[in-house]
């Protein structure tokens, strides 16, 4: 038996893994998605803005960590707008511009919003944490164009802020630096609420900064995104998703239980 | 002179923008924001550099036809690509966004997607109660995996909060721990740079 199972072809767990994730994305299996503290608190801030409001997003996901992050930012960005909520787009991360405009191109044309005025690519500025030290204390100066090399002092949506006490959030989407520790340093004496969006692997060294006020909500990975998605009522690509990511759980605790079977058998066996 | 002013430049600015944190002076704060922004294009130049940098290792060994090459000439074609469409055209011109979209970014996915059949494979074959310590990473990495994902809840209700106290309790208090040695560290090799003591920043003598 511990021989059958040392045994087993990686390419077999290759192809079981395949198909098994493979399956739900094809039939969906409905599983129940259930909302956790972190998301839950992150929806609380959200929903709470009024109509006006101005907030800032950043996205500094690359875009190897996209599929995990990215549909956290799609779905705040639609539940923003949704509320009429007017969204200051920027990045520290030279990938960023790119993805955040995939986000917001929907909203370009047509459903009743105007870029602009609405909603705002600022681009990308270099420098990592001083950049956002930048940002923070004077938004224009940092940006003097957007996305689209609009000069920003022309830009409606920017006459109304100078610094970040001049928002009510700011949201950070990031796969690594520049990240929440950033971003918590560098706000440390402005007014704004910090959310935070992470890739999976990033959430548990995160937490802290939940725990101890200084962010007020955190999704982390594809999970928190479908948590956001049935909280706001509107099920999307991360939802979707999320049987895909629990049979593929499934495999993978299968594969350790058997590779621990082995060892233990093949001990036994050693031992006689 | 060489290296003093460069250190007295350095001990001057840094003192500056903490001393910005303490006290609140407009000409104080508007200096803090230029210093800030002057970063921001200092750093935008050292990116250039890295781009000549990469182009000088990387066209070398395509001249010297070394092992690699075939690989440095596709990274040559993209760094050329990228930097002449974004620079001529514009980073939002469809030219740069074409690239981005359907090379850079599917790519870089697909690196990181293959990463799930290396965790299963590895899973497998390395991740064994060989010792105490590796058998409760192994239970908390289970539970875990269960408490996150919707099957979980579905096995038994209690899988969630069992993950989340495991996030909450013994993950936040090593987090924090390390958190808090880091940050002093990070205060450490400030005053030390501030100070003119760590000098690394400026090269080898």
């Amino acid at each position: 038996m511990e021989k059958f199972l040392a045994s087993i072809d990686r390419r077999y767990i290759y192809i079981v893994l395949l198909l098994v994730v493979l399956f739900p994305l094809i039939r969906p299996i409905g599983l129940p998605i259930s909302i956790s503290s972190w998301t839950e608190s992150f929806y609380a801030v959200i929903d709470q803005l009024q109509a006006g409001d101005i907030v800032v997003m950043s996205i500094d996901y690359s875009p190897s960590g996209g599929p995990d992050v990215g549909p956290q930012a799609v779905a705040i960005f639609d539940h923003l707008m949704a509320k009429n909520v007017k969204v200051i787009g920027v990045s520290f991360l030279a990938e960023g511009p790119p993805q955040l405009q995939q986000i917001i191109n929907p909203y370009m044309e047509g459903r009743g919003k105007t870029y602009g005025v609405d909603f705002v690519n600022l681009g990308y500025a270099a420098g990592l944490e001083t950049a956002i030290a930048a940002f923070n204390a004077d938004m224009k100066r940092a940006f003097p164009v957007d996305f689209f090399n609009t000069p920003t002092n022309t830009i409606p949506l920017m006459q109304s802020v100078t610094d970040a006490n001049d928002v009510k959030v700011v949201m950070n989407f990031a796969t690594g630096i520049p990240g929440p520790a950033e971003w918590v340093r560098q706000l440390a004496g402005f007014s704004p609420d910090i959310l935070i969006g992470v890739v999976t692997v990033m959430g548990p060294q995160t937490e802290p900064y939940y725990q101890s006020g200084q962010i007020k909500g955190l999704l982390s990975g594809l999970r928190s995104a479908a948590e956001y998605e049935v909280r706001a009522g509107m099920p999307g690509s991360a939802a979707a998703g999320m049987d895909a990511q629990s049979l593929g759980h499934v495999v993978i605790i299968l594969a350790m239980a058997l590779g621990n079977l082995a060892y233990f058998l093949g001990r036994k066996g050693g031992a006689k | 002179m060489r290296r003093s002013l460069p250190l007295t430049i350095t001990s001057f600015v840094g003192f500056w923008i903490v001393f910005d944190y303490f006290v609140k002076i407009d000409f104080v704060r508007t200096w803090t924001v230029n210093f800030t922004n002057w970063v921001i294009i200092v750093a935008a130049f050292a990116l250039g550099l890295g781009a000549v940098n990469l182009l000088r290792i990387h066209g070398k060994r395509v001249t010297e036809r070394r092992p690699g090459w075939m690989e440095s000439s596709v990274l040559l074609v993209a760094l050329v690509y990228m930097t002449v469409t974004g620079i001529f055209l514009g980073t939002s011109s469809e030219a740069f966004l074409f690239a981005f979209t359907n090379l850079q970014q599917p790519l870089s996915a697909a690196m990181f997607s293959l990463l799930v059949f290396f965790i299963a494979s590895a899973s497998f074959r390395a991740f064994r109660a060989r010792s105490i310590e590796a058998a409760v990473l192994l239970i908390s990495g289970v539970i875990l995996m269960l408490g996150r994902a919707p099957i979980g809840e579905v096995i038994w209700t209690k899988f969630p909060d069992i993950a989340d106290w495991i996030m909450q309790v013994p993950n936040l208090a090593g987090n924090r721990g390390i958190m808090i040695g880091a940050a002093i560290g990070i205060v450490s090799v400030a005053m030390r740079v501030l100070l003119g003591i760590d000098r690394g920043y400026m090269g080898q003598e």
